[in-house]
């Protein structure tokens, strides 16, 4: 187990150091940050003293070592145009965002888990394939067109719950969450719905897949044959075999929702990261780009890591240890 | 992807239409398109001074077209290059303290001293060498060259209290310890990314604002705005494409406000290269020459443009045809030339004379998230240059790209769209960045994308540079005006609109130089 942890430290910071590097040169490729601020009144002292408080006139290399230099001690740069650190900015944003995650992912289990085990088990049924065909329309409906019909819906025509913003939050534990008052859950309503459409779909799916599968092999008609209840077979032994591919999956799913919320955030004005991320890409804002990805990165190694050792306790044939050779 | 998201936000704009409730009265709440920068001082982009001007003060300020005192009441010129200006007496910041000169003094420190500001207001302070408190209610500034325009400039400069904003960090401002100004609304909260919260200042030392409480909701998506507006959670938002403007007119539970921008848009040549890729032959070789050299097919362009078309079809109306490299609320503009034909028939004869008969193949280039409708615009220029024989191609991209490689030494386009805006409502910046050579050594000409010189418009810009008298300035930029049409390095299409939408009930003032502000904003009577 610990040279297990110890391996996956050691890819971790591989990686970081590696997307670090990546994430650099293309931001660095796309243009000069400077050139998006045109304004009519910059002078050219005032141009080039920016560009070299900023490091802007060194080539790339040194550019990026400066920068790794910095990272290395913690700072991973200030926001163009936030003026805070960039780790801060982000950071600040990632209650809102993991709230709006975990609610998109609770509705997104709540409601796949049971309805792809009825389409497991009635196949054929009409109910089934009404929920098989939603599940099309939640893979294939792009999510920004989801989030727009939602918003005039529910938002603009019957006038139930607001259209953009987060609302009232409570501090729990010095971070605000809108979980806790009912404005806040007015807000959150639809952006989650939106967010959860997509891994709802793919649970759906995978769920009943699964479910399909392990009904034809020998040891759920051994149950049957043994007399043991078919809800019983259903929810432990069944679902039992089909956990491990649902956790991948939920874990994956997760770690996208977590981190690329983009669209939804962006139409809904939800103040999380992604929305954070695209207004940053919008002008250039290099440090909280570089610091998203960066963040990013660990968001989606630490999910995995926990949806190994998941794997571990789901199935006792899984050791840790002798998968991280 | 954006095009669809603005057509659907039209289309559902349409069908609702009963959402928008009465107004709140004593609070307003604006949906807007960016995010704000708390510290008055940091990253200088036009909405962000429309932030700070609700909180803070500055030496004058720019109303309806005219040059005010806010927290300055006086100012002359005492030298060749110095400027005095007297303060406002008896004025008193958010938290009870009293304006003073030092303050003025703390505040132009400040704006030159902040580090890590990619854009900075230091820009407004053109060759400023010193500041001289001269008395508590007097203030001195001492230039390195003559400034005619300072007194404007400065209106951009935000005044902080010197007690407040000591070694203040972003956070102090985004928390409200350091935003004190003396601006008629106080800093009341600021949620990061969402809104900002201000409260009426009832020490305000001038027109006592219409509201209470404002509250600005930072919603970057047009589709989203327009909807929050729709479904009531918001009063007022700016910025709204001209499509959906024109759509929303039909709802009778909103009012459209229109209004001139000082922003003009036009096409620039590529004057300098001898061949461009960009160029090329029917077939799509390279051209291996540079037609833009030969002024009739500069002209066969221009004279290629249907600026009316351009005007209705593609703005809906929100933009104004113009005939020069100015728009025509400047001062400056000149209105003795002539207005741009729309001639098809006349370019293509011109093309056939510069050698061209069968056309060329090139490529235009535009933003398409910078300016209202610049992606269709790019296909628009596209059509009506492919109606002359050109074979055309389009080419739309971020700004993030486009404006890096926009400006000279790299210049890299053959013919491209641009706007350009000066919240001065002079023509001068726009003369000197786009128009006066480019000179990497002397460092002018920063912005001029076509590659145009002309000595003689050089030698009047170097004039004006030092002329301070306002009629004599405006004589000197007209005449330039005229030079630059002969030449055409740049051909002018229309100059912009500003477009807010309300709920019914809401008077609202737009600005030619785009700021949304809410003292412009009042209960309709």
């Amino acid at each position: 187990m610990l040279s297990f942890l110890l391996s996956r430290l050691v890819q971790t910071l591989l990686l970081l150091v590696v997307m670090s590097a990546i994430v650099f040169a293309g931001v660095y490729l796309i243009g000069d940050p400077m050139a998006t601020f045109i304004s009519p009144d910059m002078t050219a002292e005032i141009i080039e003293k920016t560009r070299r408080e900023l490091g802007l006139d060194q080539p790339l290399h040194l550019q990026y070592l400066r920068f790794a230099g910095s990272a290395l001690s913690g700072d991973l740069g200030t926001s163009f145009i936030h003026n805070e650190p960039a780790v801060h900015v982000i950071l600040q944003r990632l209650p809102a965002t993991l709230e709006l995650a975990c609610v998109a992912m609770l509705i997104a289990l709540g409601l796949g888990l049971p309805a792809g085990l009825y389409a497991g088990i009635e196949p054929k049924s009409l109910g089934s394939r009404a929920i098989m065909g939603f599940s099309v329309l939640g893979f294939s409906l792009p999510g920004f067109w989801v989030a727009l019909m939602l918003i005039m819906v529910f938002a603009v025509t019957l006038g139930w719950l607001p259209t953009t913003g987060r609302g009232a939050v409570v501090q729990v534990l010095g971070l605000p969450f809108s979980v806790f008052t009912l404005d806040g859950w007015r807000h959150l309503l639809l952006p989650a719905i939106n967010l959860a459409l997509f891994p709802l779909a793919l649970i759906i799916r995978l769920t009943r897949a699964g479910v399909v599968e392990n009904r034809r092999l020998d040891y759920v008609r051994f149950a049957r044959a043994k007399g043991i209840a078919p809800s019983r077979i259903l929810l432990l032994h069944v679902l039992k075999n089909i956990a491990v591919p649902l956790v991948t999956v939920t874990g994956l799913s997760f770690g996208s929702l977590l981190a690329f919320a983009v669209v939804t955030e962006t139409v809904f004005a939800w103040p999380g990261m992604g929305k954070l991320l695209v207004d940053a890409i919008n002008i250039l804002d290099r440090p909280v780009v570089v610091a998203y990805i960066l963040v990013t990165v660990l968001i989606f190694a630490v999910i995995n890591l926990i949806v190994d050792i998941a794997y571990a306790a789901l199935d006792p044939r899984v050791r840790l240890g002798e998968r991280a050779q | 992807m954006k095009t669809i998201v603005a057509a659907l936000a039209t289309a559902v704009a349409v069908l609702a239409g009963t959402g928008a409730s009465t107004v709140q009265a004593q609070q307003i709440t604006i949906g807007t398109a960016t995010t704000p920068s708390i510290d008055p001082h940091f990253l200088f982009l036009a909405s962000n001074i429309a932030y700070f001007r609700h909180v803070f003060g500055s030496l004058t300020v720019i109303n309806k077209g005219m040059l005010e005192g806010d927290l300055a009441v006086s100012w002359k010129a005492t030298g060749p290059t110095q400027w005095e200006f007297k303060l406002r007496p008896n004025v008193k910041f958010h938290d009870g303290e009293p304006f003073s000169a030092e303050d003025v003094a703390f505040s132009i420190e400040r704006v030159s001293k902040l580090p890590n500001n990619p854009v900075t207001y230091a820009a407004n302070l053109g060759s400023l060498k010193d500041v001289q408190v001269v008395d508590p209610l007097t203030i001195r500034l001492n230039t390195a060259r003559p400034e005619p325009l300072l007194p404007t400039s400065i209106s951009r400069i935000a005044i902080v209290s010197r007690k407040a904003a000591a070694n203040a960090s972003a956070a102090d401002f985004n928390s409200g310890k350091a935003t004190i100004g003396t601006g008629p609304f106080r800093f009341s909260a600021y949620v990061p990314g969402e809104r900002y919260e201000l409260v009426r200042n009832d020490a305000y030392h001038g027109t006592r604002p219409a509201w209470q409480k404002v509250v600005f909701r930072v919603i970057t998506q047009d589709a989203s705005r327009i909807a929050a507006l729709l479904a009531g959670d918001v009063d007022l938002i700016e910025s709204v494409p001209p499509a959906d403007a024109a759509k929303l007119r039909g709802n009778a539970d909103l009012a459209v406000h229109v209004g001139p921008s000082h922003r003009f848009y036009f096409l620039y040549f590529n004057l300098v290269q001898d061949s461009n890729p960009f160029i090329t032959d029917r077939q799509g070789k390279p051209l291996g020459k540079n037609p833009f050299k030969d002024i009739r097919v500069r002209e066969a362009v221009s004279l290629a443009m249907d600026r009316q078309a351009i005007v209705t079809r593609v703005m809906d109306g929100a933009a104004e045809v113009i005939n020069q490299f100015a728009s025509p609320r400047m001062p400056a503009f000149n209105r003795e030339l002539a207005p741009l034909a729309y001639d098809p028939v006349k370019a293509k004869k011109l093309l056939a004379d510069a050698g061209y008969p069968e056309g060329f193949g090139l490529t235009v280039h535009c933003s398409n998230d910078r300016y209202p409708n610049d992606g269709r615009m790019c296909q628009t220029v596209g059509q009506m240059l492919a109606r002359i024989g050109l074979e055309m191609k389009v080419e739309a991209m971020p700004k993030a790209i486009y404006f890096s490689k926009v400006p000279p030494p790299k210049a890299e386009f053959a013919l491209g769209f641009l706007g350009w805006g000066d919240s001065s409502g002079e023509a001068s910046t726009g003369l000197n960045g786009l128009v006066r050579s480019y000179d990497a050594t002397r460092k002018t000409g920063l912005y001029n994308a076509a590659g145009y010189s002309n000595a003689e418009i050089d030698r009047r810009l170097e004039a004006l540079a030092a002329e301070s008298d306002p009629a004599l300035r405006n004589d000197i930029q007209k005449g330039i005006l005229a030079l630059v049409a002969q030449d055409i390095p740049y051909v002018p299409l229309y100059v912009g609109s500003v477009v807010a939408v309300s709920k019914k009930g809401i008077a609202f003032n737009t600005r030619p130089d785009e700021l949304t502000l809410a003292t412009e904003a009042s209960p309709a009577k």
